[in-house]
């Protein structure tokens, strides 16, 4: 069984996250 | 914080970016340089590994072809306008991702290996997180 990450780059899907959760606090950070 | 994974990494020769476009990026065409790897092998997750981006090889008999045994979780990472990467949530993809792996009978992935390997991955692979308002 293999697991696998990948990056695909692309601007945001138009949208369902929208504003409300990009000023969320839950975000962790990545470095 | 000490890393509980070893994780290998074999950087490209050469990377992509410079192919893409960044201002008409199209959704599932362009890839990072490179990919995280990690193999289920005689009961546990071995050989953990971030590698050029390539395709795979696969057993005639693979689970996921004949079955459809394959589960897949996808998230975004984000850059703030000072530079910071982040990850919404990304603790709550990996108890996603462990449901699934529950449902399809397939092999669970410990939450720090899921959240290391991602981490390690977007550290390598940095500079393809989009860097323009909205993104």
């Amino acid at each position: 069984m293999r697991f696998v990450f990948y990056i695909c780059p692309t601007h945001p899907l138009q949208n369902s996250a929208g504003g409300a959760e990009l000023r969320d606090t839950s975000f962790n950070k990545s470095k | 914080m000490q890393s509980k994974y070893n994780i290998q990494i074999t950087r490209c020769d050469r990377s992509g970016k410079d192919q893409v476009d960044f201002d008409h990026l199209v959704f599932g065409k362009y890839f990072s340089d490179h990919m995280f790897v990690a193999d289920f092998v005689d009961g546990e997750w071995k050989d953990l590994r971030i590698e050029p981006l390539a395709n795979f090889s696969m057993h005639p008999a693979t689970m996921a072809i004949h079955y459809g045994q394959s589960i897949f979780e996808g998230m975004k990472a984000s850059r703030t306008s000072d530079g910071q990467v982040l990850l919404f949530r990304p603790e709550l993809h990996a108890r996603r991702m462990n449901t699934s792996a529950r449902r399809l009978c397939m092999q669970e992935i410990p939450e720090e290996l899921f959240l290391e390997g991602l981490q390690a991955l977007l550290r390598v692979d940095a500079d393809w997180i989009p860097e323009k308002e909205g993104s």
